[in-house]
């Protein structure tokens, strides 16, 4: 069996290859190299998958990372049926997206000096490595490595076209904020090693208990514990309060946008959490909080995308409120629903992504939804796809997303009956109703805005510089289906965001076991804790008024979009509901003004006390130096005296 | 005569040149003053020399180191004699003056 | 061999003084490559520690001792142990790269150089000595470089900023003089009786024992808080602080980079020489303090590096709050405590690892940020300013310089996969068990110092070309990139893999842990044994 550890350095070797010598290269054969690298890395996990991890998880130490005495991580990685999944979504899914990218990237009007498009694939293929790293660690210190490592290559996706202020601005706040979460998480890991001694997950979650014990129980122990690595999840995964970073992030190419800020990074505050579900389970105050975090991001991130106009923060923000679904399911304990969310999550929004990212492509730069319209007969093959993977994402049965959203959903009201607390999870499932209501209406909106109706891009002659994100600045804009090398991808998503959900088949009577496989093959990890899920029976019910509620919604959607074109669903204005004015009239501009008054007490008091002690210092020297009156006569007068003081006392004494 | 004849002309001796240095202005005369307070030193050294070989309850030979210094005095007065009386000519060719108070840059 | 290993700390210290003598000798057209190959011949055989290093061995290696005034006790004994090899190894790697980035140094090139000779000779000579006079000696001695540097080729404002680095070091360390000659004249024997001045000693072993001694009495305070200050001072900590941001940014590049790189490792180092193994009892009582001091350094330095209009200050304040977080971790080591029984940890076992990351800092910082006043330096050397808003976009005509740029900044604000992250998580592991909140306001470096050194970035490499003198700028050439891809290569080392680093340490922390450690258990039973 090949090592796992070649699933990290395969597109390691890829970033190596294209960023030192991608440069020098024809252009596609970079982004060839780096996808290339990315698919074999998509084998050798697959052949894993298929070869031993159904049946016992597989782990492989690397070499020792830190040994102090007692002291010691690691470098060792873990396959198991929860990293498998991970794994193939990203490296399946980021080898898609590699590939679209070599006929997107390739009319790059930024890059002048013809170096960015190596650069862009060698970024790339460095997130894949530390996607996978996050993904295959065994043990939190390595996972906060590929934690962090994607966080870098985000920071320097998002701010690819760098001469941008907004990509520039954009790509600092991401980078600022993850790392207000990964405060968090770095906290949890400490106080996990104080308490079990070890980082391992096997370890930490065989001694889940000492937690509890000792200086960190009296802390808070597992409760504390559990919220700060949700600090850090709710930063990468743009949970409230800390998504604000993620609309701003669509600044990067669009591609960036579908593999990291879609399908990929954000997710993996939604493994992580489900990885340490162990000690989630330890702490149901956590998951109570993380559920209704869950749910408020969801429900707040729907209404804002209905505010906005620019295809791409629309996706951003349903991303935002689907990413509160996997967190509501984690609050709800169905770990296993909540990466069945990921996973289908992961085709239908990288296929929306994508496809946009194909209109914009027609469109010259164009992202306004108000200049589209009337494309479906232009760009058949990316009308159909996002028509498809719209329809997963609206939650219409029996598209992927149908089946996820409502499992979510069903779970969380089945965690109100479980807890006893049936009260407060009722409000959350509800709100996760209506969220499915609001993502149903705008997914169903901005579809028909961009592709139905009458054409509006006629109007809009201007190359595609202002308020275009991706400039690719065709002389005239005529829009054109793109070429096999982005379409394929899109098609093998869309299959994915129609098919994915029959593998989380809801576990009606009579529907045969091999349906709702997703759950079984997951099971055994979450096995431990609550086995139960994968037994729970869906309500019927709540089936039902899923299915309305998406198609409904998709419907009615449609219609608006039709009738509205020109102008989103609620005004502009709705927008500035966003924390982000929030943040930046309080916690930012107190920031400034807290380092701006330290600087001063710097300047003025501290090294003013010093320069203080210098002019004291000088000034007393001043006075005495009068005393100098350069005579001889009164130096040797004092000489005199002197002398004749000492002789007096030796004469006395 | 008795030793402390000796011991006090060579007090007053000393006392004339500290005063001296100290009143007189003018360059040679304050060096003249200072050759004064060194032969007085070297009075005071002749004059206990031979009181301790006179009274003879001391080596004889270290007796005679009182004398013996006087020689390095002389020695060293006249090595200052000729460095000093180079400064002074040196100030003088600068200052067209041998007052001490013209040279007061011995300050700040 | 033997000879060789008991000689070779005095080469490593006399063979760049004489070749500070040999460049000034020689033409000035020959001084910076004279120079060059005279440091790294001193590299190589500083590589002699290396490859000769005993892994297992219980004390110091390399030891020499010779008679130097005996009748006072004081012996030029140098010997090193894996707190200070790192040092070392830092100093003589430094030196080299700093010589060969110093290209153009304007006036007087061949004292320029014979300074920096100098400099890596007293620096050695810090690290490695073992007798608490000769380490005075050099301590001193490192001042008189450092000040011919930034007073002869600094910037503008060099003048005031070498003079108030000069008295700033030069008055803490007269508190420290008075706090040796103190433990040095009350040197008692078993029996508590004082020692005849023919067996008092100022060699190290003795001197600690003495120094031990003297457990918890008051005076025991009053002398740690004199050579606490002297290093504090040394290592810039809050609030002594204020002499490093003018000297850093004041000092020519090479002054820079040994001023952050080693000169403020020189504070901490003797923290864990001296100040730990001497004063056990002082310094778990004057913890929470020092912690404190540290842990405001953090925060303080990174609020006010923010706010900087001039790098070099930026990287200043941020080497300020870096070296608070080491500080703070060493302090944290004398109250590290196993949250219980059960976690397979003993308090020991945590306080080693706060000093082995605090040890690796001292190491990774110096690498890092020797790095980013390279590559500072590089700009200064193009546009002869060190105003941030003089820049912008620069990431398009130097995209090499981003590169390496960023590199080196993540690497300084400890992104995991390069070595900044070992040492702050091991840091910050230990001031965890001492007190949690005590992590938490250190880990909130991790934010801040992304906060200013993603502004610089994004000030200095991103953004639109506002000033058109940038437009042409020259990226950095080989020999530049050369430079500084070296010490990035050794930040990706120790961050993959800093085993071979963690080694070299972890026996000597281990025992700077049970002298601090055991003695104090040791006092403590004495204690509960009288009453």
């Amino acid at each position: 069996m090949l090592p796992l550890w070649l699933i990290i350095a395969l597109p390691l070797l890829g970033f190596v290859v294209t960023g030192l010598f991608g440069a020098k290269m024809p252009k596609p054969a970079a982004g060839a190299i780096a996808s290339l690298m990315v698919g074999a890395a998509f084998v050798v996990a697959l052949l894993h998958v298929l070869g031993g991890v159904p049946e016992k998880a597989i782990s492989e130490s690397v070499y020792t990372w830190i040994q102090i005495g007692n002291f010691k991580v690691d470098v060792s990685l873990l396959l198991d049926r929860l990293s498998a999944v991970m794994i193939l979504i990203v490296t399946g899914i980021g080898f898609l997206i590699h590939v679209y990218s070599i006929g997107y990237m390739a009319h790059d009007h930024n890059d002048l000096e013809g170096t960015r498009y190596a650069r862009f694939f060698s970024y790339l293929n460095l997130f894949i490595a530390f996607m996978a790293l996050l993904v295959l660690a065994d043990n939190y210190l390595l996972m906060f490595v590929g934690w962090e490592g994607v966080g870098l290559c985000s920071y320097f996706l998002i701010g690819f076209w760098f001469e941008r202020e907004d990509a520039a601005e954009a790509s600092k706040k991401a980078f600022i904020v993850n790392r207000i979460g990964d405060f968090g998480f770095l906290l949890g890991m400490l106080l996990i090693f104080l308490a079990v001694g070890s980082l391992n997950y096997q370890e930490v979650f065989a001694k889940v208990g000492e937690l509890d014990s000792g200086t960190v129980g009296a802390l808070g122990g597992a409760t504390l514990i559990t919220l700060l690595l949700a600090l850090g999840a709710a930063g990468k995964s743009a949970q409230i309060p800390l998504y604000t970073w993620l609309p701003d992030a669509m600044a990067g190419p669009t591609p960036v946008s579908a593999l990291i800020h879609a399908a990929t990074m954000v997710t993996a505050g939604v493994y992580m959490c489900a990885r340490s579900s162990v000690l989630f389970e330890a702490a149901p105050t956590t998951k109570l909080i993380l559920c209704g975090i869950g749910a408020a991001t969801a429900l707040f991130a729907g209404l804002t995308a209905l505010a906005h106009t620019d295809i791409k923060k629309v996706l951003a923000y349903s991303t935002v409120s689907q990413l509160g679904f996997m967190f509501m399911a984690v609050g709800a304990g169905a770990y296993i629903v909540a990466i069945f969310h990921v996973f289908t999550h992961a085709f239908f929004k990288a296929c929306l992504f994508l496809g946009a990212g194909s209109v914009i492509h027609a469109l010259g730069g164009e992202q306004d939804m108000r200049k589209m319209g009337g494309l479906a007969a232009r760009m058949k093959t990316t009308n159909l796809t996002f028509m498809l993977s719209g329809l997963a994402l609206a939650g219409a049965i029996p598209f992927a997303g149908f089946f996820s959203k409502d499992e979510i959903i069903g779970s969380v009201f089945a965690a109100g009956q479980a807890a006893g607390t049936n009260g407060i999870y009722a409000i959350f499932g509800s709100i996760g109703l209506l969220t499915a209501l609001i993502t149903a209406i705008y997914t169903g909106r901005q579809y028909s805005q961009v592709f139905l109706g009458e054409s509006r891009w006629n109007a809009t002659q201007h190359h595609g510089t202002e308020a275009s994100d991706d400039k690719h600045a065709h002389h005239s804009v005529e829009p054109h289906e793109s070429p096999a090398v982005m379409t394929i991808p899109l098609i093998i998503l869309a299959v994915g965001a129609v098919f994915a959900g029959f593998l989380g088949f809801p576990n009606l009577p009579g529907v045969p076991e091999s349906l709702h496989g997703f759950a079984n093959f997951l099971a055994p990890v979450f096995a431990s804790e609550h086995g139960e899920h994968a037994e729970h029976k869906a309500n019927v019910v709540l089936l039902l008024i899923g299915a309305i509620i998406g198609w409904g919604g998709w419907i009615f959607g449609r219609g608006l979009g039709l009738k509205q074109a020109e102008s989103a669903f609620w005004p502009e204005s709705m927008s500035a509901l966003s924390l982000d004015k929030v943040y930046n009239n309080t916690i930012v501009k107190l920031g400034y003004a807290l380092a701006m008054a330290v600087r001063w007490i710097d300047e003025n008091i501290v090294d003013g006390i010093v320069n203080g002690v210098g002019i004291l210092v000088g000034q007393s020297a001043a006075s005495l130096r009068l005393t100098q009156t350069s005579f001889v006569r009164n130096y040797a007068l004092a000489m005199a005296v002197g002398g004749a003081m000492i002789l007096a006392y030796f004469l006395t004494s | 005569m008795p030793t402390h004849y000796y011991l006090a002309i060579s007090a007053a001796l000393f006392t004339i040149g500290v005063m001296g240095v100290l009143l007189r202005r003018n360059a040679i005369v304050i060096f003249m003053c200072i050759e004064l307070m060194l032969n007085a030193a070297n009075l005071a050294f002749v004059a206990t020399a031979r009181h301790f070989a006179l009274a003879g309850n001391i080596d004889p030979a270290r007796a005679m180191s009182g004398q013996v210094f006087v020689f390095f005095v002389m020695t060293v007065a006249a090595a200052e004699v000729a460095v000093g009386l180079a400064i002074i000519v040196a100030l003088f060719r600068n200052r067209s003056s041998i007052d001490v108070d013209d040279v007061n840059l011995l300050k700040y | 061999m033997a000879d060789l290993n008991s000689l070779i700390l005095s080469i490593l210290i006399f063979f760049p003084l004489a070749g500070a003598v040999l460049v000034a000798l020689l033409p000035r057209a020959f001084a910076r490559k004279a120079a060059f190959a005279i440091a790294l011949l001193n590299l190589i055989f500083s590589l002699h520690l290396l490859q000769n290093w005993d892994y297992n061995a219980n004390g110091y290696q390399f030891e020499q001792m010779l008679r130097w005034l005996p009748q006072f006790g004081i012996s030029y004994h140098l010997g090193i142990d894996g707190i200070s090899i790192l040092m070392i190894l830092l100093t003589t790697l430094l030196t080299p790269i700093v010589i060969l980035a110093s290209k153009n140094v304007g006036q007087h090139p061949k004292a320029f150089f014979a300074c920096l000779l100098l400099l890596e000779s007293t620096l050695c000579g810090v690290f490695s000595a073992l007798d608490v006079i000769l380490f005075y000696v050099f301590f001193e001695a490192v001042l008189v470089p450092i000040y011919i540097l930034i007073a002869t080729w600094g910037g503008p404002n060099r003048q005031y900023a070498a003079i108030k680095y000069f008295l700033y070091n030069f008055l803490g360390s007269v508190l420290m003089w008075i706090a040796m000659f103190y433990i040095y004249f009350h040197q008692t024997n078993a029996a508590g009786q004082p020692l005849p001045m023919s067996q008092r000693s100022f060699d190290l072993p003795q001197f600690m024992a003495s120094a031990q001694q003297l457990g918890a009495a008051p005076v025991a305070m009053w002398l740690f808080a004199g050579f606490a200050i002297a290093f504090a001072a040394k290592s810039a900590l809050f609030p002594l602080h204020t002499m490093a941001p003018d000297a850093y940014a004041e000092a020519p590049t090479a002054g820079s980079v040994f001023l952050s790189a080693v000169l403020a490792k020189m504070g901490t180092y003797g923290f864990l020489r001296f100040v730990l193994p001497c004063f056990p009892e002082a310094s778990t009582t004057a913890a929470p303090l020092m912690i404190t001091l540290g842990l405001i350094a953090v925060i303080y330095g990174a609020l006010v590096a923010v706010m900087q209009r001039d790098f070099k200050r930026t990287i200043a304040y941020s080497s300020i709050s870096h070296v608070g977080l080491i500080i703070a971790g060493i302090f944290a080591a004398q109250l590290a405590s196993a949250n219980s029984a059960d976690s397979g940890l003993t308090s020991a076992d945590l306080a080693t690892v706060a000093l082995s990351g605090a040890t690796l800092q001292m190491f990774n910082h110096g690498i890092s940020t020797a790095a980013l006043f390279l590559l500072l330096g590089m700009l200064i050397e193009r546009r002869d300013t060190r105003l941030i808003g003089q820049f912008g976009g620069l990431a398009k005509p130097m995209p090499r310089f981003a590169v390496l740029f960023w590199i080196a900044l993540f690497a300084s604000i400890g992104l995991p996969g390069l070595n900044g992250f070992i040492g702050e998580y091991l840091l910050l592991q230990g001031l965890a068990s001492a007190k949690f909140v005590y992590a938490a306001f250190g880990a909130t470096g991790v934010i801040l110092g992304a906060v200013y050194m993603l502004k610089l970035s994004r000030n200095l490499l991103f953004g639109e070309i506002t000033n058109e003198a940038n437009r042409n700028l020259r990226d950095v050439n080989g020999m530049e990139t050369f430079v500084v891809a070296l010490l990035l290569l050794v930040s990706l080392w120790i961050g993959l893999a800093p085993q071979p680093f963690l080694n070299l340490i972890h026996n000597d922390a281990a025992k700077i842990t049970q002298m601090a450690q055991g003695k104090q258990a040791h006092s403590t039973q004495l204690a509960r044994i009288e009453k």
